[in-house]
């Protein structure tokens, strides 16, 4: 089933600073819901677990992230595979970052995806939405994500933990 | 209502309750899940969840390591050790096993089976098997598919088109040439099917001391022990079927050979009982059992005071991964081709091809419906262009009933009817002017609201010809059916048939029909079913043909008895046989109702005084009787012209409905039928299976569908996406009943499995069509559902146009 | 469709579910109707370790009534809400939504917290709490929580309920308004009782004047949680609910919704049938309305 997303949203951080998060597997790790591992095996590829838990519905599944086509620091594809017990699926994404202001960046996504097996065979129905959903709290949890690091970093600043 | 037909008959055409009742309503069938056999082991399916890959690998490792696990078998094992299905064409590139191997085909082919002792841990296992697919880009739009540049489903097979016939019946160029006018246009009938209750059951077990594998499955199936027997490499008669199991619903699509294979060779090779029943999931994406799939493409000829003259017709089926009966569901439309009508010449090609989809199978009407529905809508084209009103354009073009037997252009003779006489009858009764009133008052308040009307045919006593027609390689010519009815010492009467039943209640089919030849009371007749290895041969109840063919052989056996009893009573009498009549089982002699022997008498001769039988006559009270379609034994013509099948049914339909022009909701108003299907054996029976067969219509014009995604996926693998109509959803329909009998058959009667289903899709579309002429807007395709249907309202009233989104027409290009 | 194997609880109390989901961390699950829990289980799409079996529970069961609320215990079946007196007179919106919820057998076993915890977005019982401003009470071993029905809904079938939590009740405001409220639940789907392709939920209260001093609208199936299209209602409010004040506030639907395609129906046609259907609703609650006031039910 194919399933489109796009969007934007502005970020509260320089351009570099986004980049530089966007290609941090560590960051990728705890921003993309479910994400329970990820693994580098090649320049700019990464092999991803999942547990992905949406209401009652959920599984695990693992796939390989890779991002191609990279202009620093404005603008990266993204080709996602993935397979698990109740489906699998194939994506890619392109995402434009914008100089908003120095301190602030806007990103703008489009995106296909292709849902297969179980999961699209009784789910059609609630897939878009589901998608649009995880987008969302991806792009949320970056977002808390760079809020803290930027609270950290601040509390360095200020204090000097020993 | 209507009153019944009159008729002669003492229990044939009387409302009885069928035998089947008591059993069915109380709970008392017997299905396959309630076969339970001691040690008895549970399958479960890995399946494929791509539509085309490569399968690099399968690792069972970890699967048969799970608790509980006492076998998993792989595609390549099972191919080694079987040979391919059988398939009704000549294909030798297409190899179809129930495991796929090599290669999947469709999402949810099978590629492993598990063993487990229960079905719980099965599943648990099957979770283990990993299966490392190489995903390659399917052929899912059947009109991509017939490319030359299209990836191959099969690529030893060369071409995705695995059917391409065409045949010109009559003068079609001169017809056209001559004819005042001439529309083409599209029909698309969306793929659906019939969805019993019950999805397919088997269970089998292997006798090791006989060399023997008994099967129970839920099976509707021609020469299913044989097929069975061919593919596991065993002799015939090392399987035994036992016919005796209730099957929960099937409309054609019960022929679970795959998973008979698959349980028979488990059972086998495990040395244990082993059971496989499909999962919903599994019916609907690998149970093979999805109907036809067909783009049509129209051409009609015809004069200015609405005769039509010629049609040219192409229909093109994707039938999905392997060819299954699928294209041989083109063939039958064949000996219906001009349905009620006296269209004079046709030329008809037939193409099917091959998809990343799921298997066809058998479904009611075996492909005639959806045919009728690309017919009656060019009838109602020419109706719209020429001004004349519907129904008084096809009575126009109706053969008359002073023209039976009527030679239709491909070959095929209708044995009787009257089809003006029905829809007189219809009309009668459902106070025509009314309805027209109704729905224009319905129009007044602004509401998009029509009538629908379609008129077609059921051909009936299925002979399967269109094997040989579509495959010269197959000869078959006769379809036979049969019966033995034994009279035990006590006098009563038990009949054996060899084939199981779906629900068409063949027990009371023959009860009634044997209990009117030997004159006893049919409730007191028991019948049985055989199993495969003490039956006589059946072609099991496909084509509506029991009626005809099994009602035609219990009543050849029944007067068979009944001969053997008038001989043993006029012997005793000691007068000829000519000289005895034979009254309810006794025999007096003609004239002197006070000499005669009663039935328990001449039982008891039968059975025990063999010196007071007749000389040569051979001891005991029984009968077998084989029985050939009538009019069978001749091969199709080079030409293509063929007997398709010897009986030809009618029913004429009459919907009012509503569309929501909001909403784009439809709602059925009023349905009538009338149904003309010669004798009726028994009236519930008959009316039961039209009730259904039109809620089955209904369905299909307006529910139904097995969707798949452009990558193949199919993404109504659910009762919540497949949309089965609910008692809410059908309308009180009304049967009118006529009676044209049969001069071909025993009694007059015809077939009547697929009446309703076969003409309910057009009518509902008619209705449809007629509400939204008002906008301007002509739909082509089904199901119709309210969400496209909104979308092309809106699209119409606000462009004014009303042909946007349809299925793109194409006139005939004639030969490719 | 076997489901995997999972552990079985029938709590006993409250407590005793709280400390169950605790143990179980976050793979523990509650049942109660299990309408939409069983096929799942079934299908494997769902795979809790422990199922926390809630239907003996006391005190999650009944209708209560306050002055401004009616509070449903969260195991209340659909089918006794139904056809509760107390439903019927004070939240007669809630029975109209319920009749179209799945069938009447799925009813009798159906909950009205069921509903609400699986957060279908085409769901009605969620759709009546939110359009009338509800809550839920949902427990923890914390203890209540009340999250307003604007808050509760997140995306299909994802709500803010936490793995350790479970709804004990469900609140549905009553209005104290004077004059005539006037109800109106309409929906469209393929067959009757399918998921909804759209459905609206009016309430609203005309006075003694004809004039509309208080409304709300509802959409659900038209987004990904239902929808309370509150710039639609407040248009209606001091109108007399004329058809050219149900245009306008239909209009307002048409551009608030957010709506998905799907197999069934495109976006657009959602946004569409979501507008005719609020305008449907609408009239179905003014003619309400208008009758219990004896006036007529013509333009003003």
């Amino acid at each position: 089933m194919e399933i489109k997303f796009n969007g934007e949203h502005t970020f509260p951080v320089p351009r570099e600073v986004l980049w530089t998060h966007l290609n941090d597997p560590k960051v990728l790790t705890v921003c993309l819901p479910g994400c329970t591992g990820m693994e580098q095996i090649g320049e700019d590829v990464y092999e991803t677990s999942l547990k992905l838990q949406v209401a009652s519905v959920g599984g695990t599944f693992t796939g390989k992230i890779a991002l191609t086509d990279k202009v620093e620091p404005a603008e990266c594809h993204m080709q996602m595979e993935g397979s698990g017990t109740i489906g699998h699926a194939t994506g890619r994404a392109a995402f434009e970052l914008e100089e908003v202001s120095d301190s602030e960046t806007r990103m703008v996504y489009t995106g296909t995806g292709d849902v297969g097996g179980l999961v699209a065979g009784v789910g059609q129905r609630v897939l878009g939405g589901v998608t649009k959903y995880l987008t969302r709290r991806f792009l949320t949890t970056l977002d808390k994500y760079l809020a803290d690091e930027a609270v950290a970093a601040k509390g360095d600043g200020n204090t000097n933990p020993s | 209502m209507t009153s019944e037909p009159r008729s002669g008959f003492r229990y044939i055409s009387r409302k009885r309750r069928p035998q089947e009742d008591r059993r069915f309503l109380t709970g008392q069938g017997r299905f396959v899940a309630d076969v339970d056999l001691p040690g008895m082991k549970h399958v479960a399916l890995v399946t494929s969840p791509y539509a085309r890959a490569r399968i690099r690998g399968i690792d069972t490792s970890a699967a048969l390591g799970a608790p509980g696990v006492l076998g998993v078998l792989t595609g390549d094992e099972l191919a080694r050790a079987t040979d391919p299905l059988y398939t009704g064409i000549h294909v030798p590139g297409v190899r179809r096993y129930p495991l796929a191997a090599g290669e999947v085909r469709y999402v949810g082919e099978w590629v492993a089976a598990v063993v487990a002792e229960d079905r719980y841990l099965a599943e648990d296992a099957a979770e283990l098997v990993a299966v490392d697919y190489e995903a390659q880009e399917p052929v899912v739009d059947p009109e991509q598919a017939v490319l030359p540049d299209a990836p191959l489903v099969h690529v030893d097979q060369g071409s995705n088109v695995l059917l391409r016939k065409r045949w010109n019946w009559g003068a079609v160029a001169e017809e056209f040439a001559a004819a005042d006018h001439r529309i083409s246009y599209r029909a698309r009938w969306h793929r659906s099917s019939t969805v019993p209750i019950e999805t397919f059951g088997v269970v089998a077990r292997w006798d090791e001391s006989a060399e023997l594998l008994d099967v129970w499955a839920s099976i509707q199936m021609p020469k299913f022990p044989d097929h069975l027997a061919n593919a596991l490499r065993l002799p015939g008669n090392a399987v035994r079927v036992h016919f005796d199991v209730d099957v929960g619903g099937s409309y054609g699509v019960k022929r679970g050979i795959k998973h008979s294979v698959l349980v028979g060779h488990l059972a086998r090779t495990l040395r244990v009982p082993v059971r496989l029943i499909e999962d919903r999931l599994e019916n609907m994406r690998g149970g093979d059992a999805h109907g036809p799939d067909r783009i049509f493409d129209v051409s009609l000829a015809f004069d200015s005071d609405g005769t039509v003259r010629a049609m040219k017709m192409r229909a093109l089926d994707d039938l999905g991964a392997y060819a299954g009966r699928a294209p041989l569901q083109l063939g039958k439309p064949v000996g219906a081709i001009v349905g009620p009508y006296t269209i004079r010449a046709v030329e008809y090609e037939a193409i099917s091809v091959a998809t990343n989809k799921t298997v066809q199978e058998a479904v009611r009407g075996f492909g005639q419906s959806p045919t009728n529905f690309a017919i009656e809508m060019g009838m109602d084209r020419i109706a719209r262009q020429l001004g004349i009103e519907r129904l008084e354009l096809r009575r126009r073009n109706f053969i008359a009933a002073d023209q039976f037997p009527y030679l239709i252009p491909s070959g095929s003779t209708y044995d009787s009817g009257d089809y003006h006489a029905v829809m007189d009858k219809v009309l009668d009764a459902v106070d025509y002017p009314a309805l027209v009133a109704r729905r224009d008052e319905l129009r007044r308040e602004g509401r998009l609201a029509g009538i629908g009307i379609a008129t077609c045919l059921e051909p009936s006593g299925g002979n399967s010809s269109f094997e040989p027609l579509l495959n010269t390689r197959n000869e078959t010519t006769t379809w036979m059916d049969s019966c033995m009815v034994r009279v035990d010492l006590s006098g009563s009467v038990t009949a054996v048939m060899g084939t199981s039943s779906s629900g068409q209640g063949h027990e009371t089919l023959l009860s009634t029909v044997i209990g009117e030849v030997l004159e006893r009371d049919p409730d007191t007749v028991r019948v049985v079913h055989a199993d495969s290895l003490n039956a006589l041969p059946s072609n099991s109840p496909v084509g509506s043909r029991m009626a005809i063919m099994l009602g035609g052989a219990g009543a050849g056996a029944a007067r068979r008895i009944r001969q053997a009893v008038v001989a043993i009573g006029a012997h005793n009498l000691g007068v000829s046989t000519a000289d005895v009549e034979y009254s309810e089982g006794a025999v007096h002699v003609r004239g002197t109702p006070e000499r005669g022997l009663s039935w328990k008498e001449i039982v008891a001769i039968a059975h025990r005084k063999y010196h007071l039988m007749p000389d040569g006559m051979e001891p005991g009270l029984q009968a077998a009787f084989v029985w050939e379609v009538p009019g069978g034994g001749t091969l199709p013509g080079d030409d293509g012209r063929v007997q398709m099948y010897p009986c030809y049914a009618f029913e004429g339909h009459l919907v009012l409905a509503e569309v929501d022009r909001e909403t784009g909701l439809i709602s059925l108003r009023s349905y009538v039928v009338g149904h003309d299907c010669g004798t009726v054996i028994n009236p519930d029976i008959v009316h039961g299976m039209t009730y259904g067969g039109v809620a089955h219509g209904i369905g299909a014009a307006l529910y139904e569908r097995f969707s798949y995604d452009p990558s193949g996926q199919l993404v109504s693998q659910s009762f919540m996406d497949y949309l089965l109509p609910s008692a809410h959803e059908i309308p009180d329909i009304r049967i009118v009943s006529h009676c044209t009998p049969s001069p071909l058959t025993t009694f007059g009667q015809k077939g009547s499995g697929e009446s309703g289903y076969l003409g309910a899709p057009a009518a509902v579309v008619s209705a449809v069509n007629d509400a939204l002429a008002a906008i301007g807007l002509e739909v082509n395709e089904i199901p119709l559902w309210p969400g496209a249907l909104g979308d092309r309202i809106a699209a119409a009233e606000e462009t004014g146009t009303g042909t946007a989104g349809n299925a793109r027409a194409v006139p005939w290009a004639g030969p490719q | 469709m076997k489901a995997v194997d999972f552990d079985y609880v029938r709590a006993g109390s409250v407590d005793e579910v709280c400390r169950m989901l605790d143990d179980a961390a976050e793979d523990g699950k509650v049942i109660a109707g299990g309408q939409t829990l069983v096929p799942l289980l079934a299908m494997r799409l769902t795979r809790p370790a422990l199922l926390v079996d809630i239907n003996a529970v006391p005190g999650l069961q009944g209708i209560e009534g306050t002055t401004d609320a009616l509070l449903l215990g969260s195991c209340t079946r659909q089918a006794e809400a139904e056809r509760s007196e107390l439903v019927c007179l004070q939240l007669p919106l809630l029975r109209k939504g319920l009749s179209f919820v799945g069938h009447v057998q799925t009813r009798n076993r159906g909950t009205i917290g069921g509903s609400i915890a699986n957060a279908d977005p085409s769901a009605e019982i969620g759709l009546v709490m939110l359009t009338l401003g509800g809550s839920v009470v949902t427990r923890s071993s914390d203890g209540d929580t009340i999250v307003p029905a604007d808050e509760f809904f997140l995306g299909p079938m994802i709500t803010t309920l936490m793995p350790n939590e479970f709804i004990r009740q469900v609140q549905f405001p009553v209005w104290q308004v004077e004059g005539w409220q006037g109800t109106g639940f309409q929906e469209t789907s393929p067959r009757r009782s399918d998921f909804a392709l759209a459905s609206a939920a009016v309430q609203l209260v005309l006075d003694k004047d004809g004039i509309c001093r208080r409304a709300a609208i509802g959409i659900g199936g038209a987004a990904a949680t239902p929808v309370r299209i509150d710039a639609a209602a407040e248009g209606l409010v001091g109108t007399t609910v004329s058809e050219a004040d149900i245009t306008a506030a239909a209009d307002v639907v048409r551009e608030m919704v957010d709506p998905e395609s799907d197999l069934h129906a495109s976006a657009d046609y959602r946004r569409r049938l979501a507008a005719t259907l609020a305008a449907r609703a609408i009239r179905e609650a003014r003619a309400e309305a208008r009758r219990k006031g004896e006036g007529p039910d013509v333009e003003a």
